[in-house]
């Protein structure tokens, strides 16, 4: 099996293994010695599932051969973020107290991928328990610090981080991550994958660690916008599991999506100019006129005036502190590997409940200023991160070295996007040196579709999703 | 789930004391969240449903 079958698009993947090029059992087991071999030296496997896997595949080729066919997904090999729940597995969350933990049922985007026929190879590093403390250092995690498959001495990003690098590195044709504030969009942009953060409520959190359970949302690491689309139609839909669940489910349709140029995409020139890394300036400036060439309509605007820094902070405390209080008060916390982690987790305990009910009640006004807003624009272009990945040694809280312009454009948008519950995806566009940095886009609650037809016409003429790192 | 701000440059200095740093932080938030001033019937972003 050739090296381009471990960066090919899932629709390739699937008709290949439709036309019998070859079998499930070939491509998984290609794919299970690729992440057994390579997934360490990212820090990016937390456990392989290869039995499990060939069992699975050899299901999966049986119903091929009696021309069952289930979907895009089935045959497709993938990884899971080592928060989420696999039966009778080991599901540690990053962190050093859970390892070891075994639950005994699967989460709910598990069973409805394998119910498609998608394969289980592993699952993936990540931050300890996503972050929820504030961490001061990429090596905040049982695995060790998720490492950039684009330049080893750099941050995969967090806190999806094996799923960012193992999609990168060709060890899974996709992954599942989750983003409470910034976790998919981050290290999909440093590690030069398409992430999509889908609305809050579309994909049920059943059986994945809480960390907010207000902010929680399950998404995808993917070679493509059109990827994403294919594995979000699977996970997605309603599930009595999940109190937080909308109700809804996703059908990928970009076809039925408005014309581009019917289309009219809210940006802030300093957040391609002044606001950006010297070294992703020119990337982020031809990104966007790649999308002005499109045929939108980019108008420019601000993001609703709020602190969303000072917001999504008690959110995040009130909230983990409350999920993890006995970790805290049993002192099981000091296992963290992140002191900075263990320290805003016992803090947090001491959160005021006006504080976080202040919190919550602002954030019914940013609910409100994001309806607005989006009856004005139909979706935001903005950079995902302004510059690439840091050094992996170096700390995360370290003071940037440039002031930050008093235009602070779409400075907000990962906390204001994930306040408001919005989707968003984050496409490569172009490299800062040897790293990759992405682009985001943002609509308003489930129109998923249209940030992705707004990604797949952006992949059409750009080719930087499908740039690959030396391995 | 939650990413780290990413810094641009340079080293954090030393943090002697990572506890109050986050009670710092936490009233940092705090304080912020004061000086926003809203409407006595604003009603906090999560409703309960029976």
């Amino acid at each position: 099996m050739t090296d381009d079958v471990f960066f090919a698009p899932i629709t390739d993947l699937n008709a290949r293994l439709r036309r019998k090029e070859f079998t499930c059992q070939e491509l998984t087991r290609a794919y299970l010695d690729r992440i057994e071999r390579l997934g360490p030296r990212y820090n990016a496997l937390a456990l392989l599932l290869k039995e499990e896997a060939i069992d699975k595949a050899k299901d999966v080729d049986k119903e091929l051969k009696r021309e069952r066919y289930r979907g895009m997904l089935q045959g497709i090999p993938y990884g899971a973020k080592d928060l989420l729940s696999a039966k009778g597995q080991p599901t540690g969350w990053g962190a050093r107290p859970y390892a070891g933990q075994v639950f005994d049922h699967d989460a709910t985007v598990i069973k409805k991928l394998a119910g498609t026929g998608a394969v289980l190879t592993s699952k993936l590093a990540m931050v300890e328990l996503a972050g929820g403390g504030g961490y001061r250092f990429p090596a905040a995690s049982v695995s060790g610090p998720g490492l950039n498959p684009w330049s080893r001495s750099h941050w995969s990003g967090g806190s999806s981080s094996g799923s960012a690098a193992a999609v990168a590195a060709g060890l899974v044709p996709f992954a599942l991550g989750s983003e409470t504030s910034g976790s998919i969009l981050t290290p999909a942009a440093f590690c030069g994958v398409t992430g999509l953060r889908p609305t809050y409520g579309l994909v049920s959190r059943y059986g994945a660690m809480a960390l907010s359970w207000t902010l929680d949302k399950i998404g995808v690491l993917g070679r493509s916008a059109e990827d994403c689309g294919y594995v979000l139609q699977t996970i997605a839909g309603s599930d009595a599991k999940d109190p937080g669940s909308a109700g809804k489910s996703f059908y990928y349709a970009p076809q039925f999506a408005r014309p581009l140029n019917e289309m009219t995409v809210a940006y802030a020139p300093v957040d391609f100019d002044a606001a950006a890394d010297p070294s992703a300036k020119a990337a982020f400036q031809t990104a966007l006129e790649v999308v002005r060439s499109l045929g939108v309509k980019l108008v420019e605007a601000k993001i609703p005036d709020f602190p969303y820094g000072a917001v999504i902070g008690p959110v995040i405390s009130g909230e983990s502190a409350s999920i993890f209080e006995e970790l805290i008060r049993s002192g099981k916390v000091d296992q963290l590997d992140d002191k900075k982690q263990i320290a805003g987790l016992k803090a947090s305990l001491d959160l005021p409940a006006t504080d976080y009910l202040k919190a919550m009640r602002v954030r019914s006004l940013i609910r409100e200023a994001f309806g607005e807003f989006f009856a004005q624009y139909d979706a935001i272009v903005t950079v995902s991160r302004s510059g690439p990945a840091s050094r992996v040694s170096q700390a995360l809280d370290a003071p940037g070295g440039r002031p930050a312009p008093a235009d602070r454009g779409f400075a907000g948008i990962i906390p204001a996007g994930n306040l408001a519950g919005l989707p968003a995806l984050s496409m490569p566009c172009g490299f800062a040196g040897e790293l990759p940095v992405g682009l985001q886009l943002v609509a308003r609650a489930f129109n998923e579709n249209l940030i992705l037809a707004i990604g797949k016409a952006f992949q059409e003429r750009t080719d930087w999703h499908t740039k690959r790192p030396k391995i | 789930m939650l990413a780290a701000p990413v810094p641009l440059l340079a080293q954090a200095p030393a943090v002697e004391d990572l506890a109050a740093l986050a009670k710092s932080q936490m009233q940092a938030n705090s304080d912020r969240l004061k000086q926003f001033k809203i409407e006595i019937s604003v009603e906090p972003a999560f409703a309960f449903k029976p």
